[in-house]
């Protein structure tokens, strides 16, 4: 008989801080965390704005995490933090933690840059190794090269001495969803009494950065400053990138009861799906894109016309924004006309792999508060993005199920539905 | 009524085209040479090196050739050669999923090794900026091998794929094995890639090789189906945890002792292990009680370490195994074979094959 999943830890590590309350208030009112960003050390680097995470006041919260004289990698730290503060907020204690498991994404690998900088000076792969030897003597507390991208599944199992599943997913854009997904569906079958679901990533760093530059994903654009992230807008021009990290307690309703928690809301369904097209492009008619709602729908055991608020993948990309509101037209159909749109990365920038976990939390908090939180930025629609977007805060909005997104890089498509906890 | 599950073959792809189970009895050997790098980090490392795998008879179209690299298209070289000896079953499914342990795609390096006069940041954006290739960012991105492999084998349904080394590629195989057995999958491709040899690589796992007392690291693709058109072998079960950090097997013993139970009239001949060397010893030793007189294969005696293909690889052998009846010839009752997977995360992994009863 399949469990019951319930939300009960919400943790944020974002660039309003530490902690969900800052995070949703901000996400409420429209406060975009979109600021002027360079790389460090780097003057007329092409990307001008992004959602960045400052290092010093966690530096002085959390200074377990960044021990003197060596640097750490963001994503981990970003992670554990979240993680910390998820299972604070769901009032567990380490007992019994056999049954816990762990399932975050991973992102492209990066480096830091002073590395970097210094391998390309040389040219032999022995000298190179030496400097790259001499910098990896100086990070990372968990005893890993910072260019691993899997450390923190590894690190929070660890770190709590969990017994459960130790998932690491790769699933670009779409890695968060899905990890929250299998974290759902390990609980659902009975394999896990409770998942600490997720993930961190950034790609604030040249490497990764100009790689996306490179593609043409990024927006260079300096037109609209600080509100240059505008989903659904017919000026949008590329993603704009943020960091951080966000963890979900995922647990069984009945664990859950048994010891009192809090429950947020209830984890109803689970979908993906591949395009199966080219990797440079979602398919043009959004089929893997419907085919993922679709799937979660069907797994919640749901009809389209139960779902009052989407949370969309809302890039600001010309294309991901287009196919995703004809694959929402598609699924929906004459229910259509009756959701709500909200795109979370208007306000917070494109967390990446991460991005579907600090999305998931605001459409959780948005059902439980009954309110849709605003996509900003959204002037002018772009005609072919005909859907009924929220630009303001909708408040009052009593709905049972809400659908969360996350497309990714090569079609690798993901849909989670929340349901109202009673 | 739950549907069985059956494992039906694939490839493995390993240097010089060689043979897993010829290189585990000795008949043949893999050529390795000592990985230069090593030295450096005080690592005693030999490595066994794939070349770069011709797909033009494969047809990849243009976005393929542009947006790979050779780690890359060793998986997706692997993966569709797969389904194409497997065609019928592929063919049979509806709903397709797609299960792969990945390898992350380290630097482009012959562009990061080019000559700067000085190495400031700055030098090294405007580096950057000037000469990457376009499409440099999805050549990193591992799941863009992902992406090839749904494409070129019309691949649309559930999907996941993981890190870490052998536990991506166990884990691959697990989440398959769940997937279809609550039915949101028919069939599953599933299998992985050992991550190139790289000073990357061997920086970034620095703290893992360190545990193996001889590192052997060699380059590696797997892949097998899972679906529920009947083979002659079938899953009978599997199972993951993690044995807490002190690498406890209590867990792990009872739960396999108790899967055994349940299929009385299986005799367990072979427990295929992968990620297994540092803990050769202790391995046998807790083993003991439960495996009977199963025969222990550590793969990586055969192969090397071939990380998140080591799972893939394994599977392929059982088959293998299974299929030739290496149980002894005047034995009775069906045969089953365990695979048995220990990874970084300290995650023990397994999945039992049979013979179908």
């Amino acid at each position: 008989m399949k469990q019951k999943v319930v939300i009960t830890g919400l943790g944020v590590v974002s660039p309003y801080g530490v902690g969900v309350p800052p995070f949703w208030s901000a996400v409420k009112k429209g406060q975009g965390a979109i600021s002027n960003w360079q790389p460090e050390g780097v003057s007329n680097y092409p990307v001008r704005y992004a959602a960045a995470i400052a290092i010093e006041p966690l530096q002085q919260q959390f200074p377990g995490y960044f021990p003197a004289d060596y640097s750490v990698e963001r994503r981990s730290v970003f992670g554990l933090i979240a993680a910390e503060n998820a299972i604070a907020d769901a009032g567990l204690t380490r007992q019994n933690a056999a049954r816990w498991g762990v399932s975050v994404c991973s992102g492209v690998p990066e480096a830091d840059d002073q590395t970097l900088a210094a391998l390309v000076s040389v040219n032999s792969p022995q000298a190179a190794l030496v400097l790259l030897q001499q910098r990896h003597q100086l990070v990372n507390k968990m005893g890993g090269f910072r260019c691993g991208n899997d450390l923190l599944a590894t690190a929070i199992a660890s770190q709590y001495e969990l017994e459960g599943p130790v998932l690491n997913i790769s699933g670009a854009c779409a890695g968060a969803t899905q990890a929250i997904g299998l974290a759902y569906k390990a609980i659902q079958r009975g394999e896990a009494d409770l998942m600490l679901a997720g993930g961190g990533d950034s790609v604030l760093n040249i490497r990764t950065n100009s790689a996306l530059v490179s593609l043409g994903a990024c927006s260079t654009s300096q037109r609209f400053g600080n509100n240059l992230c505008r989903p659904f807008d017919q000026d949008r021009s590329g993603l704009v990138a943020g960091e951080g990290a966000a963890m979900l307690v995922l647990e069984s309703e009945q664990h859950a009861k048994a010891r009192g928690a809090t429950i947020y809301a209830e984890l109803v369904g689970y979908g993906s799906s591949l395009d199966a097209y080219k990797v440079t492009a979602p398919h043009p008619e959004g089929t893997g894109a419907v085919a993922a709602m679709q799937a979660a729908i069907a797994d919640a055991g749901l009809e389209p016309y139960q779902i009052g608020h989407i949370n969309a993948h809302g890039t600001s990309t010309p294309l991901n924004d287009v196919v995703e509101s004809k694959a929402i037209e598609q699924v929906f159909g004459a229910a259509t006309s009756d959701l709500w749109i909200s795109a979370t990365k208007s306000v917070i920038g494109h967390w990446i792999a991460a991005a579907g976990a600090p999305e998931a939390i605001a459409t959780i908090l948005a059902l439980k508060e009954k309110c849709v939180p605003p996509t900003i930025n959204l002037c002018n629609a772009d005609p072919d993005c005909r859907l009924r977007y929220a630009r303001t805060l909708t408040e009052n909005f009593p709905h049972q199920f809400a659908l969360s997104n996350s497309f990714g890089f090569g079609g690798i498509n993901a849909s989670l539905i929340f349901g109202v906890y009673p | 009524m739950l549907q069985p599950i059956y494992l039906h073959r694939g490839l493995t792809l390993l240097p010089g085209q060689a043979d897993l189970r010829q290189l585990l009895s000795g008949a043949t050997q893999l050529v390795s040479t000592a990985v230069p790098a090593a030295s450096a980090l005080d690592l005693d490392c030999h490595g066994s090196f794939l070349g770069d795998v011709d797909m033009s008879d494969l047809a990849p179209d243009r976005s393929v050739k542009k947006t790979t690299e050779r780690q890359s298209r060793w998986l997706i070289n692997t993966a569709v050669r797969t389904k194409d000896a497997l065609a019928p079953l592929f063919s049979g499914a509806e709903a397709k999923g797609l299960y792969i342990g990945l390898g992350t795609v380290d630097c482009d390096e012959a562009d990061e090794q080019a000559f700067l006069a000085s190495c400031t940041t700055q030098d090294l954006s405007d580096h950057k900026l000037t000469h990457n290739n376009p499409m440099v960012g999805l050549i990193l991105l591992n799941t863009t091998a992902t992406s090839h492999i749904s494409q070129m084998c019309q691949i649309t349904g559930q999907n996941c794929c993981f890190a870490h080394l052998q536990d991506g590629g166990a884990n691959a195989a697990i989440e398959a094995s769940y997937d279809l057995a609550e039915q949101r999958t028919q069939l599953a491709l599933v299998g992985g890639g050992a991550h190139k040899i790289t000073p990357w690589y061997l920086l970034a796992n620095e703290q893992y090789w360190r545990s193996f007392s001889k590192l052997w690291l060699t380059e590696a693709a797997a892949f097998f189906v899972m679906s529920h058109q009947p083979s002659a072998n079938r899953l009978l079960a599997h199972y993951r945890g993690r044995r807490g950090n002190g690498g406890d097997w209590t867990a792990l013993i009872r739960q396999l002792a108790l899967h055994l139970t349940e299929w009385p009239k299986h005799r367990l001949m072979q427990i295929i292990i992968s990620g297994g060397m540092p803990e050769q010893q202790q391995i046998k030793l807790q083993l003991q009680n439960v495996a009977g007189a199963a025969k222990l294969i550590f793969i990586e005696e055969g192969c090397g370490f071939i990380g998140a293909a080591s799972c893939a690889a394994a599977v392929n052998l059982a088959l293998e195994l299974l299929q030739d009846d290496v149980a002894a010839p005047d034995a009775d009752g069906l045969d089953a074979v365990l695979v048995l997977t220990l990874g970084p995360s300290q995650q023990f992994s397994y999945l039992l094959t049979g013979k179908q009863p």
